[in-house]
């Protein structure tokens, strides 16, 4: 399932913890905008490069970082010291 | 397994223990057996894998660190080996070489990424010392 939401905190002692609740669906809305303008340069790039090798690598980013998105739900990080702490949970 | 039920009938027929007894050890066993059977069969592809590192005893104020990573997360990561251009696949293969790491990236299939991730549900790596250190696949 593609993740829609990303929770992040930051907390450090004497300091005002930071918590945000990042709704993914939004950043992939603007990501999917920006991946069309992008393509036709994309496919250039792909084709100049065809010949090098790296053509095919070329074209592979889009589903690859397709595929590393919808992979991302249920990532958790969660790292506290004694003062400081970061959780970063995708869902 | 054999030698529990040998067991089993010989404390039975010592009369330490009754009926009843002997026949909840021997299904117990049994379970156990069945179970165990179940587990060598299919393997279950694990859905994450865990960090865990947390404070040894005496080192209460550590640094805790928990990470799950979804095993799709990874599989998807394993594949971008895939799509190396082959010039730049063998100076990969080199530096590994150098680093004494003996593999060959362009030999790598999607079905041996299969049995990469399968079998990562037997990787535990206990660590324990200043620092407790977990690692392993749920």
């Amino acid at each position: 399932m593609i993740p829609i939401m990303m929770k992040m905190l930051i907390k450090e002692e004497g300091k005002k913890s930071c918590r945000l609740y990042i709704p993914l669906i939004l950043v992939w809305i603007v990501l999917f905008a920006l991946l069309i303008i992008l393509l036709p340069f994309l496919l250039l790039a792909a084709l100049l490069a065809w010949p090098s090798g790296y053509g095919r690598a070329i074209l592979a980013v889009i589903p690859m970082l397709f595929a590393i998105i919808w992979s991302m739900s249920g990532l958790k990080i969660h790292v506290a010291s004694k003062d400081k702490q970061v959780y970063l949970n995708v869902q | 397994m054999k030698d529990e039920r040998r067991q089993i009938l010989d404390m039975l027929a010592a009369g330490k223990i009754s009926v009843d007894e002997a026949e909840r050890l021997l299904s117990a066993i049994s379970s156990d057996e069945a179970e165990q059977t179940k587990d060598s069969g299919i393997k279950r592809t694990p859905k994450y894998l865990r960090v865990l590192v947390e404070p040894g005893p005496g080192n209460e104020g550590g640094d805790r660190v928990n990470i799950r990573v979804p095993m799709k997360l990874i599989r998807a990561g394993l594949k971008w080996a895939a799509f190396i251009p082959k010039n730049v696949q063998g100076r990969v293969d080199d530096a590994l070489h150098e680093q004494g790491i003996n593999m060959d990236l362009s030999n790598i299939k999607p079905e041996d990424l299969e049995d990469i991730m399968i079998n990562l549900n037997d990787l535990t790596v206990d660590v324990e010392g200043k620092e407790k250190v977990r690692i392993f696949c749920e």
